[in-house]
């Protein structure tokens, strides 16, 4: 007697990939297409009336621009240092909260709190930087420091730690949640100060996380609009670029440069995060 | 070299207390998980504390560790008052129930974990690891990473590591029930092996009988937050303090008695038994009680012998035998008959001479 299971029945199974099909014709509509366009319109391979072939000068001349190079530096200061300041905040956040959760106390407000900033768009969070420390804010009324902050490369690293925050804690709190907390006890139990446990055994088990969460903070942050749009007067992030080369003259061809450029650096942060993450991962554990 | 050759090199008197806790109290918000524990464990003893789940054993063990706050009563070690102490100054080595090997050490850096953060000179250090990997058999594994370890290789890392540091006190909560069930037997009488070559005071915590009576050389029985009964293992088999120690413990029945005219009666007397038929011993817990066990009732059909009548309620087969449960008023009681017994809804029982235990105070 055989006890292989009866075949029949399994050919008639429909290929797996008939069951992608759909997803993939959104994705190839809405993500492959407009990004080749974006690229072909960056290369000058757009339509003939406006583009006369194949050529680099849109690169060379957007990344010779003093102004253009001011707004990726700040981009990359403001959002890299945004991350950086979220994650210093988060870390011994996510490790409170998970204590708490632990012990069945989380308090529902103050999750409320630290995650709603995720469900407001960008130009919100910038009114609220105006509201507090514009050049009438509430702020500027206590100290006339504050007042008109918001404008500043300060006041805009305030702003964008705001909006990193959410999307920083969220998935720290569930790296935070699966660290057993027998590991921090024994090292207690074995004479570790918690300066030394949190240095030895918490903080480089965490580490990993931290940095792949970083990366795709990084990536958001690079790419957010609405905020900057709400508080540019002196410093220009390289969104607004991308969007002024449109919306002042339709230079199509120099903003899509800029937006692949953005693009590009977004996708970097994301694919870094992952690969720093990883290569950590791996020296922790040598 | 020996754990407890290494550890003869501390000055005695330092460690002649061993682990003392007295009247712990502890409070998780306003419900008491511990109230009034009292119990100690002398140097190179190993006391297991049992009950069932929520009865306040691992509380017991995190108050001692000083990984809960206490609310009442105070914890010594080695002589030393620690109550309110930081876990890092008590010198206890802890062995949690998941061993919480750290994944990102080898078995080396885990065992040296403990000494690193005493600042132990490098050189003492590997010493002591390379003996401690020889006492746990790691030697071959030093270099591994966690997750390249059986359960049972973790525990002895979590044990080489705890013993490392020469602790006053060794505290292993549950330290066989993450293991396969398969497995426990065998690393049971390992782990029996390795506490008997230490001479710290040593504290297991445990829902296992088996692991209990084995490994403790003294058991302290808890429920709900309270100590029942503190003794021997053979004392807590022979003479337990009330129903809930005999039950849990060893299955048996514990039903309170009188004796009368040559008759012990049980069941507010709807059962009498004549007590040549009983193994009388004395008892320290005050009142006369018959101990039955799943081998001291039989089934009978003879009417001349005294009988209990009883209905069955559920029968197992246990290959060898069918237990039987019966029900005989509000009691519960176990029955033993052979496979091929024939039994109907109820049933006439009758103690096997001499396998019942008649406990009385001052016999």
């Amino acid at each position: 007697m055989s006890l292989r299971a009866p075949a029949r029945g399994r050919a008639a199974a429909p290929p797996a990939w008939l069951a992608a099909l759909p997803a993939l014709a959104v994705v190839g509509l809405f993500s492959a297409y407009p990004v080749a366009v974006m690229a072909a319109n960056s290369l000058g391979l757009g339509r003939p009336p406006a583009d006369g072939g194949p050529t680099l000068e849109h690169y060379s001349r957007a990344l010779g621009s003093a102004a253009v190079r001011d707004a990726l530096l700040n981009s990359v200061l403001i959002a890299g240092g945004a991350v950086l300041f979220t994650l210093l905040v988060a870390v011994p956040v996510v490790l409170r909260q998970a204590r708490d959760d632990r012990a069945g106390r989380g308090g529902a407000a103050a999750d409320a709190l630290l995650t709603l900033p995720i469900a407001l768009p960008g130009i919100i969070i910038g009114f609220f930087a105006i509201i507090l420390t514009g050049r009438t804010g509430l702020l500027g009324l206590a100290w006339d420091g504050f007042s008109g902050l918001a404008y500043t490369f300060t006041g805009l690293l305030v702003a964008y730690v705001y909006f990193c925050l959410p999307r920083v804690l969220g998935p720290l709190r569930g790296a935070a949640a699966t660290l057993d907390p027998a590991l921090a006890e024994s090292a207690r139990t074995l004479g570790a100060s918690r300066a030394r446990v949190f240095r030895t055994v918490t903080l480089p088990l965490l580490l990993p996380a931290a940095i792949e969460t970083g990366g795709t903070a990084l990536a958001v942050a690079l790419g957010g609009y609405g905020t900057v749009a709400t508080l540019s007067e002196g410093v220009r992030l390289l969104p607004l670029n991308v969007a002024n080369e449109l919306t002042t003259g339709y230079r199509v061809a120099a903003s899509s440069t800029l937006a692949v450029v953005l693009a590009a650096m977004a996708v970097l942060a994301l694919v870094l995060g992952r690969a720093l993450a990883r290569l950590v991962r791996r020296a922790v554990a040598a | 070299m020996s754990i407890r050759a290494a550890a003869d090199r501390r000055s005695a008197p330092a460690r002649a207390e061993g682990l003392a806790v007295d009247g712990l109290t502890v409070h998780y918000g306003s419900t008491a998980a511990v109230r009034g524990v009292s119990l100690d464990v002398a140097p190179a003893e190993t006391v297991a504390v049992i009950g069932p789940s929520g009865c306040g054993k691992s509380t017991t063990l995190r108050a001692v560790a000083g990984l809960v706050p206490v609310s009442g009563g105070a914890v010594s070690l080695a002589g030393r008052d620690v109550t309110g102490w930081n876990p890092s100054r008590r010198n206890i080595g802890l062995v949690p129930q998941n061993y919480a090997v750290f994944p990102h050490m080898s078995v080396a850096a885990n065992i040296a974990y403990g000494l690193r953060a005493r600042g132990t000179a490098a050189a003492r250090r590997r010493e002591r690891v390379r003996e401690m990997l020889e006492v746990t058999r790691l030697t071959d594994l030093a270099q591994r990473r966690p997750d390249q370890l059986s359960g049972g290789q973790r525990q002895r890392v979590a044990l080489a590591r705890a013993l490392a540091i020469r602790p006053d006190a060794l505290l292993l909560d549950e330290p066989l029930a993450a293991l396969d069930p398969q497995l426990r037997g065998g690393l049971r009488r390992e782990l029996a092996a390795m506490l008997a070559e230490t001479d710290c005071a040593t504290l297991i915590v445990t829902h296992d009988q088996q692991e209990a009576l084995s490994l403790g050389s003294r058991i302290a029985l808890l429920r709900e937050g309270r100590l029942v009964q503190f003794d021997t293992p053979r004392r807590l088999w022979d003479d337990p303090a009330d129903a809930f120690v005999a039950d849990f413990l060893a299955g048996a029945v514990l039903l309170d008695a009188v004796v009368d005219d040559g008759h012990a009666l049980a069941l507010d007397g709807r059962w009498r038994v004549p007590v040549r038929d009983l193994a009388v011993r004395p008892t320290a817990h005050g009142s006369t009680r018959l101990l039955l066990r799943h081998d001291s009732l039989t089934v009978t059909d003879d009417p001349a012998r005294a009988v209990l009548e009883a209905r069955v309620t559920h029968s197992e087969f246990t290959g060898d035998g069918v237990r039987l449960t019966v029900r005989a008023g509000e009691q519960v009681l176990g029955v033993r008959v052979p496979p091929d017994a024939r039994v109907g809804g109820s049933v006439s029982l009758a103690v096997a001479p001499g396998r019942a235990v008649l406990l009385t105070p001052g016999a």
